[in-house]
Parts: C-alpha cells; sequence; structure tokens
C-alpha cells in the first residue's frame, strides 16, 4: 500500500487529503503539493494508516510552520510530540 | 505482520541513526535481536535507503527449508539435477542481482550451506545446483538471527568464517521492554489498526492496561504485543480498550526444562544437578564399581539417557564437557577389561575391584 494525495481547493483554501502509508520517499511529492497549494493548507490525516519516523518527524515541521493538521490518528499525534519534546 | 516501525525511544534511534549511515553502503549487515523484535522491518528500511531501492528486495527464511534443498534454493538448479529438477530454476541469489537478498534466521543454515554462502560472500560468483557455469552476482547481502552466532560458533555449529563474513556491520535490535517509551504510541497505532479492521470504533485506552503492558517483559516482543491487542480488540464490545491481566502473566518459564510443569521442572533440575556433581566427584567415570554414583545414575542407563535429552532440549551447554572425558573413559574401560600384560597402575575409579 502506498500513499494517496488527494487535494481540494475552495475559496477557504487547500485541503490535502493523504490516505494510505506515508514514508520518507513520499516526502518530496508531499513538499511540491504543499508549496503549489497557496497561504492556507489543511492536512487531513483521517485515512493516513500508517507513517514512519521520517513522516512523523516532516508533520512536526508543518504544524511548526503554521499548517494545520485535522482528524489526525491520536497515535500519530502523540509521536508528533514526543518527536518535538526531544527537539527542544 | 509488521509494517512500519513506530516508536521513538532512545535505542530505537540508535539503531534508526545506524540505519542512516549503512543503508547508502553495499556493506553487508547483521541484524541481530530477539524474536519479534522487526529484524526485518530493518532490513527493509535499508533496502529502501539503499541505491538498490528500486531492485528487487528478496527474503529467505533459512530455517523454513529443509536442509537438501537449501542449495538449490540459494543458488537455483540446472533441468536433471536431482529427481524432481524437470527444468532450470533460478536461486535467490540471481533473483536479487541488483538488490538486496535477506537471509533471515541465518543462524539456522545447514553446514553445508554455510560452506555455499561464505563463496558466495567472498567471490560473488557460484554455480546452480548440477551445473557447471559460473555465475557472477551484484547483490547485497543482510542476514538476521535471533541466535547468540557466537556462541553457535564456540558449540561448533556455525563456520566462524562466515561469522566474520556476515558481521561486518551488526545492529542489534532493541527488545520491547528496552523501549518501554514506544509502548503508548504502538498501543495506540495497533488499536487502531485492528479496530479499523474489526470495524469497530475504539475510542479509549484504559489507563490500568497501558501500565500493565508497559510493566510486562513482552519475551514476544511486538509480535506479542500485536497478538494481545487484536484479540483484545475482537472481544471489545465498548470504546474502551482493556485486556485481561491473566494475559500477561508468562506461559513459560526461560529455560527449556519449562514446557514441563513448575514441579517436573524442579525435579528435572535437581537430578541434574545430582548428577552432575556425581560425574565431577567420579572425575566423568560411568562405569567400574559402584562407590561414587548413586544407583540411579549408573552406566548405560538413567543417567545417560538423562544426558542425552538435556543434549536435544539444548541445555547441554550448562554442562560440563564431558564428551572428551567419556571417550578416554572408554578406551581405559576396555583396557580395565583387558589389561596389557606389561603392569600399569591404574587411575582411581578404573581399577576392577
Amino acid at each position: 500500500m502506498t500513499l494517496r494525495i488527494e487535494s481540494v481547493s475552495d475559496e477557504h483554501g487547500t485541503t490535502i487529503r493523504l490516505i494510505g502509508r506515508m514514508q520518507a520517499q513520499h516526502l518530496e511529492e508531499l513538499k511540491a503539493q504543499i508549496g503549489a497549494s497557496g497561504a492556507r493548507v489543511v492536512l487531513d490525516l483521517e485515512e493516513l494508516s500508517l507513517v514512519d519516523i521520517d513522516a512523523v518527524r516532516f508533520l512536526g515541521t508543518c504544524q511548526a510552520g503554521g499548517i494545520s493538521i485535522v482528524q489526525c490518528p491520536s497515535y500519530i499525534k502523540d509521536w508528533i510530540a514526543k518527536e518535538r519534546g526531544r527537539d527542544t | 505482520m509488521f509494517e512500519e516501525i513506530v516508536g521513538s525511544s532512545a535505542p530505537l534511534r540508535r539503531v534508526l541513526a545506524q540505519v542512516e549511515k549503512v543503508a547508502p553502503t553495499v556493506s553487508t549487515v547483521l541484524i541481530l535481536g530477539e524474536t519479534g523484535t522487526g529484524k526485518e522491518l530493518i532490513a527493509r528500511a535499508i533496502h529502501s535507503r539503499s541505491s538498490a531501492q528500486a531492485r528487487a528486495f528478496i527474503r529467505v527464511n533459512c530455517a523454513a527449508i529443509p536442509p537438501p534443498l537449501v542449495a538449490s534454493e540459494l543458488f537455483g538448479h540446472e533441468r536433471g539435477a536431482f529427481t524432481g529438477a524437470l527444468q532450470r530454476r533460478l536461486g535467490r541469489f540471481e533473483s536479487a542481482d541488483g538488490g538486496t537478498l535477506f537471509l533471515d534466521e541465518v543462524g539456522e543454515l545447514p553446514p553445508e550451506a554455510q560452506v555455499a554462502l561464505l563463496r558466495v560472500l567472498q567471490d560473488r560468483e557460484f554455480e546452480r545446483v548440477g551445473g557447471s557455469h559460473t555465475i557472477s552476482v551484484d547483490v547485497r547481502v543482510l542476514a538476521a538471527t535471533n541466535r547468540d552466532l557466537g556462541a553457535a560458533v564456540a558449540e561448533g555449529t556455525f563456520r566462524q568464517d562466515l561469522f566474520y563474513r556476515l558481521n561486518v556491520f551488526p545492529l542489534r535490535m532493541p527488545a520491547l521492554r528496552e523501549r518501554g517509551d514506544d509502548i503508548p504510541i504502538l498501543v495506540k497505532y495497533l488499536v487502531n489498526r485492528y479496530a479499523e479492521r474489526a470495524g469497530k470504533s475504539i475510542r479509549h485506552i484504559n489507563k490500568r492496561t497501558l501500565d500493565l503492558f508497559q510493566a510486562y517483559d513482552w519475551p514476544g516482543n511486538v509480535r506479542e504485543l500485536q497478538n494481545v491487542i487484536e484479540r483484545a480488540v475482537i472481544l471489545c464490545d465498548g470504546e474502551t480498550f482493556a485486556v485481561d491481566d491473566t494475559w500477561l502473566t508468562p506461559l513459560v518459564a526461560p529455560h527449556s526444562v519449562a514446557t514441563r510443569s513448575p514441579l517436573v521442572a524442579n525435579l528435572v533440575e535437581h537430578e541434574r544437578e545430582a548428577i552432575e556433581h556425581a560425574l565431577r566427584e567420579a572425575e566423568g567415570v560411568i562405569g567400574g564399581p559402584p562407590v561414587l554414583l548413586p544407583s540411579w545414575a549408573y552406566p548405560g542407563k538413567r543417567s545417560n539417557r538423562r544426558s542425552k535429552s538435556w543434549e536435544s532440549s539444548g541445555t547441554a551447554s550448562r554442562r560440563p564437557d564431558l564428551s572428551a572425558r567419556r571417550a578416554e573413559i572408554g578406551a581405559r574401560s576396555a583396557w580395565a577389561r583387558d589389561p596389557p600384560e606389561t603392569p600399569m597402575v591404574p587411575r582411581r575409579g578404573f581399577s576392577k575391584r
């Protein structure tokens, strides 16, 4: 299983839905999508089933950079918090 | 089945840092760790971060191949090489050419396969079974085992030269009990996954269950955790995940005799100690006058049978090495039965009385 990236834009901004499994090799593509999406970006993780540590660090960086993350599975939320705790 | 390395505890981060460093190289990696710690995940992580990531990743479970078929499985065979070889078949090394070959349970390889593997690791070439054409391959070998290969070398069951060939870059996967910090994240992840699969909505995790998980030893590591969670999710009727305390009681003691009941295990242990003590006292003599050994440990009877039973149960390494002594005793016993004409003074315990 791999990662599917679905992007929906409206007047409020762009919502990027991540579906499946996100790993280090998907990050470049995702960065490009976020970069092309304008100012207001929301990452919807409801259907993100699996992440690796690189993906977690990336999501943490996104959050710190002002990108909203919604419907985040609780284990990913905890993991991001843990990673952030180590960085500080 | 494991799907990803989840967690960020210090021991896991140390391993991942090593993975980052070794992955881009072509070095052979030996992944060590208890069963269920995720050694294959580490192998896959190395492959996916290597320059061969677009090429094949071939896994071979060395313990699952019958010894006579190991060579054919690894190196392939020519048509007619043996009964049933109806056509040429490529081996795993050829299939993995340009990519990565992961030899899981490498400590279980039979001796003849160890020799063949050593040659491939040294020369990067081999012949198919029944073939005469030498085939060269460009394969990165990753190997894994839960055995103590150093001890296996000392016991003579694993070749020392192969061990050094494989042990270029050893990586040790920490046991789950060493990564207690990862347990809450792992539990949440696994509960989510199994609940989704079972079509259930589990929103909370019982605090006592989490405490129990963190206090438990997890001898089966992440695989055991997965199984416990899968079972609990199946049985869960509400929105709170909880497990029965009794599930986390160790079922087996660490020693091999523990497959029996504790009482029997104690008896066996005491019997072993008594026999070993008696053998030491008699300097290994198990024949001759009945002065040192108790009656139940007489030659060729129970003590021998027990010794064999320990050997087959893998506890032989805890006994003193008496095999050489027994050979000497055999020779001396023969002398005692049929002494040479020149008088000799036998050592204590060897004379016929």
